[in-house]
């Protein structure tokens, strides 16, 4: 007997199957389809007489009980492994790069500097109760979390690859905030260590947002190739 | 109860109320212990599926994940099945570790995935094969013999 292959209205129908159960994105999606559809033709081949709702329901159930889950669940499992593994790739390179070794290096000597000169100069916010570099340094670092929030690609469409990539290592604005020394200080011994800690902060600032960054243009790029070679990239189209 | 059975360095199952809730690579293993009497063969063939995929591949050049269940079932006349719980994660995890390539293409009208061994893949190939037949020659031998305490 002839495999019965679907026709594309009823490969509509599969996507519509797999859309109602909260697979929406178009990369889970294409990830589902093909298994679910050569299910989908082998029961109709089995039982010509099965109409497609029929063979689609128990094409599913023998997913089991977890259904379409599962290979959702371990999909965003190794993309995210995968992002993760782009991301510490780049802090390497970052570390091995020359202008970026020179850039940490001049980002902490300028710190380490600057904070020692307000410190020993008394130049202390009360308002804000820290010290006016730091204040500068933690204004700066907020205009550059607004930066990465309008330059780096926005989720809008709904990228899979996008949305992953960004629970990898959120938070590292958080992170600088508790950690960035800024109290008012009288020993000199605590004026030395807390420059020191405020540099390797902002040292350590400097790479993680790049590497966050990278990481997200690498997703973008992922993203991208998915399209162009997926031109119909609605899934319900 | 929650059991753990180790035996050499490679393969372990943890088992609660008689269950098997994980299981390694090589858990094939466990039934030399006698401590699995009433394990599925599903479940069997989930301690040795790496194996399994890595020989399908090689016999085959390159699959796709419905086409590797579907010759898991037609070679063992529908006795053993691969669910697609077990084989997605294997399948990534395989990827990410470098013993996988995945490339897509169209076919029938939607996007498919192939999976072909790389050269890190082929050469481990070998060795995991050899290693289950090993494991196997050895649950033969502990069949075949009557064994008595003392």
């Amino acid at each position: 007997m002839d495999k019965v292959k679907l026709t594309p209205e009823q490969l509509k129908e599969l996507k519509y199957f797999i859309y109602k159960r909260g697979f929406r994105e178009p990369e889970v999606m294409m990830e589902i389809l093909d298994h679910f559809a050569c299910k989908v033709e082998d029961k109709l081949t089995e039982k010509p007489d099965l109409d497609l709702q029929a063979a689609m329901k128990e094409a599913h159930t023998e997913f089991g009980y977890s259904g379409f889950y599962s290979i959702k669940a371990s999909l965003d499992v190794f993309t995210r492994r995968r992002y993760k593994r782009v991301y510490w790739g780049e802090v390497k390179k970052i570390l091995i790069s020359p202008l970026n070794v020179l850039m940490l290096v001049v980002i902490g000597i300028c710190v380490y500097f600057s904070m020692q000169w307000a410190y020993i100069a008394g130049f202390y916010d009360s308002y804000f109760d820290r010290n006016i570099v730091s204040s500068f340094i933690i204004l700066a670092v907020v205009c550059i979390e607004l930066i990465k929030l309008i330059v780096l690609p926005k989720n809008n469409d709904k990228s899979y690859h996008i949305s992953i990539a960004n629970t990898v290592n959120y938070g590292s604005f958080f992170l600088f905030w508790l950690f960035f020394p800024s109290r008012k200080l009288q020993s000199p011994n605590q004026i030395v260590v807390f420059s020191v800690i405020a540099a390797i902060i902002s040292m350590y600032y400097y790479i993680i947002t790049l590497a966050h960054y990278k990481m997200i243009k690498t997703a973008q790029k992922d993203y991208e190739e998915f399209k162009a070679f997926n031109q119909n990239e609605n899934p319900l189209q | 109860m929650i059991c753990k059975y180790r035996c050499g360095n490679i393969a372990y199952a943890v088992f609660w109320k008689n269950k098997i809730i994980c299981l390694n690579l090589l858990g094939i293993y466990l039934t030399l212990l006698g401590v699995v009497t009433n394990m599925e063969q599903n479940q069997f063939v989930k301690g040795s599926l790496v194996t399994i995929i890595m020989k399908l591949l090689e016999d085959n050049g390159r699959m796709y994940g419905y086409e590797m269940t579907k010759a898991v079932r037609d070679i063992t006349a529908n006795r053993m099945h691969i669910t697609e719980a077990a084989l997605y994660p294997a399948l990534h995890k395989m990827e990410a570790d470098g013993m996988l390539t995945a490339t897509t293409e169209m076919a029938d009208g939607r996007m498919r995935k192939y999976y072909t061994l790389t050269k890190k893949g082929k050469k481990e190939t070998v060795s995991k094969i050899q290693a289950l037949k090993d494991a196997l020659d050895s649950v033969q031998l502990i069949l075949n013999t009557k064994t008595a305490n003392g």
